[in-house]
C-alpha cells in the first residue's frame, strides 16, 4: 500500500531539511508542467508502508498571486494527501502561522511541526507545546531537523494517522461569529447552486470568494457554472460584513487571521526577545561600509570557483572522452560507423558531461550560501544596482556565473523566487559572454586590433575586449527592458525578501542539492543535448562522397613527404567541409549574412559555433585548410589577415555576432528544463538571432567604419 | 526588540495628519507604529499577509549599503523592502529620531 503526504511551510522554515531527513536520497525532482515551479517528491518506508512525500513549494500564504501558491493549494486539493505536514519555524511563529490558518480553512488533516526549536530558544521564545496542540486540536511536534531531533516522533505520528486513523482534522473554528455566519451563507449558496466543485471544499471556496480570489471566482463561474446571481449575492454579503466588522473582507480576513494567531499564541507562548547571533553578523555583512567589500569578496570567490577551479575537472573529462574515442576507434574500421561512434556519440556524451564540474561547484556554493543565510543578504546589498534594469538582487549570482558558462547560470535562476524575474533573468543570460566565446575574441583581436596604447595607459586590444563584454551586458539589459515593457506587462511584482536567521549548513542538504541538480541536468537536458550533437555531426559529415574537384586519393599517394601529404589532406578536408550539408547551409544563409560583410565560409563557421562557441576557431582552421588548429593559432591569424573578407570592421562584427547569436546547443535544453516548456528556448533563438543580426548590421555599416575607420 | 506580540494591538486610532510619515522616511533604529497601508491590490495583500497591519509596531534596522532597500523587523523576523514599496506604508513614530 502506498500513501501520500505533503509538506507545506514558509520559505526558510527548514522544509527541505525535513524532506531530506525523511526521504534520504530517494528523491525525484522535476517541474510542474508549464511553469518554472519545481516539483519535489520522495519516498520512505514506514513499517511496511510506502509513503510518498510531496514537498510543496515554500509559500507564505495560499492566495493566487504567485504560481507557487496556486500550485501548493492545487496539489493539496487535487492530489488529496492523507495528511499535510505543516512545517513552522518556531523562532518566527506569528508569520508562519498565517499559512497554518489558511490550511485550517482548507479543512484537510494537519500535523504541525515546530522546527528549529533551538533557534526559538536562543531568541527567547518559550512554547508550551502540549497546550498549543490542545488549543489547535491537531498534533504539534517540536523538532530540530538539522540535528534529527523529533524525526522519530514525526514518523510515529504519521503512522498513527494512517494505521490507527488518528483524526487530525482541525475542528476548532477561531474566527468571529459574524464572519462565520456569513461564510456559511455563501457556502450554502455554493453547495445548492454549483454544478461541479471538483473536490474543492465549499467552505474554502466561500472564504476565497469573499476575499476576491480571482482564480476561485473564475472557477465558480466556469466550472461550477454559477451565474451572476452569485456575484450579486456575494456583494450583498460583503456589504453586510464591512458594515458589521468595519472593513472590506479582503484586508479584513488578513487581520482576522492574525488576530486569531495572537489569540492562540497568547497563553501558549512566552516572548522574551534577545539579541541573537544573526543581529551581530548582520551588523557586519550588511554594514554601510563593510557590506559591499564583503559582498565583492564572496562573489569573487564564487566566480573564481566556477571559472577556474572547474577547469582541471573539465580537462579531465575532455581528455577522458578523447582517449575513449581513440581507444574504441582502434577496434573499428575507418568509415561511417567509426565516425558516428567516435565523433558523434562519444564526443557528444563528453560534451554533455563537460558542464558537470561547473554545475556541481556552483550549486555547492549556492547551497552553502542559501543554507547559511548569506544569499538573501547578498541580494539585499546589491539590489540597488539591479533595480534600474528591472531585476532584483536575487538575479546577481545567476548573471555572474553566466560569465563562466550560461548553463550553470540558467540553472542558478532557481534561487529567484519570483517567476517573472526568473524568466527575465533567463532571457538576459544568453547575452552574457561566457568563457567559451573568449577564444573567438582573442583570435580576431590578435589578427586585427593592433597592440597599441591609447592615452598612454589603455591597451587597445584590452579595450576592444572590454567593449565586447559591456555590449553583451547592455543588450542583456535591453532585453529585460523590452520583455518587461511589452511582453510581461501588468502587475509588477514587489520585492519583499525575508532575511532568515544565519544557520549552520548541513552536508546532507548541500550534497542532495548538488546531486539533484546534476541528475536533472543529465536526464532532462543531457539526452536532448546528445541528440542535437548527433544532428550536428550529421550536418558536418554527410554527404560522405561529394564530387571533389581533385583526385585527392591519387595526389596523396604521389605525395613526396609528410608535409605535402598533410597539405593535401587539409585541402581535402576543407573541400569536404564546403560540400557537406553544413557547407551547403552556409551557402544557403549567405544572402542573409552578406549585408553584414560575411560570406558562406563564415556561415559554416557560425553554424559550427552552435555546437559550442569556441568551435568557430577550429572550423575557421579547417576552412583555411590548416588542419587542426592548436592553441598557438598564429598560422590562422596569418591566414585571416590575408583574407580580403576580413578587415577590422568585419572582424569585430564577427565577434559581435558570435557574442549575441543564439547560445550554444547545450544551453537551449537547459532553458527548456528551467522554464518547463519549449516556448522559451524558441523565443531565445528568435530573439538572439534578430538582435545579433541587427546590432552587427548597425556596427558593420554605420558605427564600425566611424570608430575604426 | 520591537514588536513583541501583545493581543489586540490592532487598535485603530484615527491617524493624525501631522504625525503621519512614510516608512521610507524613517531613520535607522526607529520604532514605528503602522497606521495605514496605502498600496493597491497585490502589494497591499502581500504586505498584509507578511504582517503589515494597522496598529502593529515595527523597527527600521538599517539601510542597505547603497541606501535601498531597507531592512526592517516585524513580528520578530527580518524583511528587506524597497523604498518604492515602503512608500505606501504610513506610520507614526514611537521611538527614535
Amino acid at each position: 500500500m502506498e500513501i501520500k503526504i505533503a509538506l507545506a511551510g514558509n520559505p526558510n522554515s527548514g522544509k527541505s531539511t525535513i524532506f531530506n531527513a525523511l526521504t534520504g536520497a530517494k528523491q525525484k525532482v522535476g517541474n510542474y508542467p508549464g511553469v518554472t515551479v519545481e516539483r519535489k517528491e520522495g519516498f520512505f518506508k514506514l513499517n511496511g508502508l510506502k509513503v510518498r512525500v510531496i514537498d510543496l513549494p515554500g509559500t507564505y500564504s495560499l492566495s493566487y498571486y504567485s504560481p507557487e501558491e496556486m500550485i501548493a493549494r492545487r496539489v493539496i486539493v487535487e492530489e488529496k494527501p492523507e495528511v499535510v505536514i505543516n512545517i513552522i519555524d518556531a523562532s518566527n511563529l506569528e508569520r508562519n502561522f498565517y499559512l497554518t490558518m489558511q490550511l485550517f480553512e482548507l479543512g484537510v488533516p494537519i500535523i504541525i511541526v515546530l522546527n528549529m526549536m533551538d533557534d526559538a530558544n536562543k531568541k527567547g521564545i518559550k512554547i508550551n507545546v502540549d497546550k498549543l496542540s490542545q488549543k489547535l486540536g491537531v498534533p504539534v511536534i517540536p523538532m530540530i531537523a538539522h540535528k534529527g531531533k523529533g524525526l522519530e516522533n514525526l514518523k510515529k505520528t504519521i503512522e498513527k494517522v494512517i494505521k490507527d486513523h488518528l483524526d487530525t482534522l482541525p475542528k476548532n473554528s477561531f474566527y468571529p461569529e459574524e464572519l462565520l455566519a456569513e461564510v456559511k451563507k455563501v457556502e450554502s449558496f455554493i453547495v445548492q447552486k454549483a454544478q461541479n466543485l471538483s473536490g474543492y471544499p465549499p467552505k474554502w471556496l466561500a472564504i476565497k470568494a469573499l476575499e476576491g480570489d480571482e482564480e476561485v471566482l473564475s472557477f465558480l463561474k466556469k466550472k461550477a457554472k454559477l451565474n451572476d446571481d452569485f456575484l450579486t449575492f456575494l456583494s450583498e454579503v460583503k456589504k453586510r460584513l464591512s458594515e458589521k466588522l468595519g472593513d472590506d473582507p479582503e484586508p479584513l480576513l488578513a487581520e482576522i487571521r492574525y488576530q486569531t494567531i495572537q489569540k492562540i499564541l497568547f497563553d501558549t507562548v512566552e516572548w522574551n526577545f534577545r539579541k541573537t547571533l544573526t543581529d551581530r553578523i548582520d551588523s557586519i555583512v550588511c554594514h554601510r561600509f563593510f557590506g559591499l567589500p564583503i559582498f565583492i569578496l564572496i562573489m569573487t570567490i564564487v566566480f573564481q570557483a566556477v571559472y577556474n577551479w572547474s577547469t582541471p575537472f573539465m580537462d579531465i573529462i575532455d581528455n577522458f572522452f578523447t582517449w575513449l574515442g581513440e581507444y574504441i576507434g582502434n577496434f573499428l574500421n575507418e568509415g561511417l560507423l567509426k565516425s558516428l561512434i567516435v565523433d558523434g556519440i562519444i564526443s557528444g556524451v563528453g560534451g554533455v558531461l563537460v558542464f558537470l564540474p561547473q554545475i556541481l561547484i556552483l550549486f555547492f556554493l549556492i547551497s552553502l550560501l542559501e543554507d547559511t543565510g548569506y544569499m538573501p543578504r547578498a541580494a539585499f546589498v546589491v539590489d540597488r544596482l539591479l533595480k534600474p534594469l528591472g531585476l532584483n538582487g536575487k538575479s546577481f549570482v545567476p548573471l555572474l556565473s553566466s560569465f563562466a558558462c550560461n548553463i550553470p547560470g540558467i540553472m542558478a535562476t532557481r534561487t529567484i523566487e519570483n517567476h517573472k524575474q526568473r524568466l527575465l533573468t533567463i532571457l538576459a543570460i544568453p547575452f552574457i559572454s561566457c568563457s567559451a566565446r573568449l577564444p573567438v575574441y582573442t583570435l580576431l583581436i590578435a589578427a586585427f586590433i593592433p597592440q597599441k596604447k591609447i592615452w598612454g595607459f589603455l591597451n587597445l586590444q584590452g579595450l576592444v575586449l572590454l567593449s565586447i563584454y559591456l555590449t553583451g551586458i547592455l543588450i542583456a539589459a535591453l532585453t529585460v527592458f523590452f520583455f518587461r515593457t511589452f511582453i510581461f506587462r501588468g502587475k509588477s511584482s514587489p520585492f519583499l525578501m525575508e532575511l532568515p536567521p544565519y544557520r549552520f549548513p548541513t552536508f546532507k542538504n548541500i550534497f542532495l542539492q548538488m546531486w539533484n541538480r546534476s541528475v536533472l541536468y543529465i536526464r532532462k537536458a543531457g539526452t536532448l543535448i546528445l541528440a542535437i550533437s548527433i544532428i550536428m555531426w550529421t550536418l558536418f559529415t554527410f554527404p560522405t562522397n561529394p564530387k571533389l574537384s581533385k583526385d585527392y586519393q591519387t595526389l596523396k599517394l604521389q605525395a613526396k613527404d609528410e608535409k605535402i601529404l598533410n597539405q593535401i589532406e587539409n585541402e581535402e578536408a576543407a573541400e569536404r567541409l564546403a560540400k557537406s550539408y553544413a557547407g551547403r547551409f552556409g551557402h544557403l544563409i549567405e544572402p542573409i549574412l552578406k549585408p553584414l560583410g560575411f560570406d558562406w565560409r563564415l556561415g559554416i563557421a557560425l553554424t559550427s559555433a552552435f555546437a559550442a562557441k569556441e568551435v568557430l576557431v577550429a572550423t575557421l582552421g579547417q576552412i583555411y585548410a590548416l588542419g587542426e588548429v592548436t592553441d598557438d593559432n598564429s598560422s590562422l591569424v596569418e591566414k585571416i589577415r590575408k583574407d580580403p573578407i576580413f578587415n577590422p570592421v568585419t572582424a569585430t562584427g564577427l565577434m559581435l555576432f558570435s557574442l549575441l547569436m543564439m547560445p550554444c546547443m547545450a544551453t537551449l535544453p537547459v532553458i527548456r528544463l528551467e522554464t518547463g516548456s519549449f516556448r522559451w528556448p524558441i523565443v531565445v533563438v528568435v530573439w538572439t538571432l534578430s538582435m545579433a543580426w541587427l546590432i552587427t548590421f548597425f556596427w558593420v555599416r554605420f558605427l564600425g567604419p566611424l570608430v575604426l575607420g | 526588540m520591537a514588536s513583541a506580540p501583545h493581543v489586540a494591538t490592532f487598535v485603530k486610532t484615527v491617524p493624525k495628519e501631522e504625525k503621519m510619515l512614510c516608512l521610507k522616511e524613517c531613520t535607522e533604529g526607529s520604532v514605528v507604529k503602522i497606521l495605514k497601508v496605502e498600496a493597491k491590490e497585490t502589494l497591499k495583500k502581500r504586505l498584509m499577509e507578511l504582517g503589515f497591519l494597522p496598529g502593529r509596531h515595527l523597527k527600521v534596522i538599517r539601510n542597505a549599503p547603497l541606501k535601498d532597500p531597507i531592512e526592517i523587523e516585524i513580528m520578530g523576523y527580518l524583511l528587506a523592502i524597497r523604498k518604492s514599496e515602503a512608500e505606501y506604508i504610513l506610520v507614526e513614530k514611537i521611538k527614535g529620531r
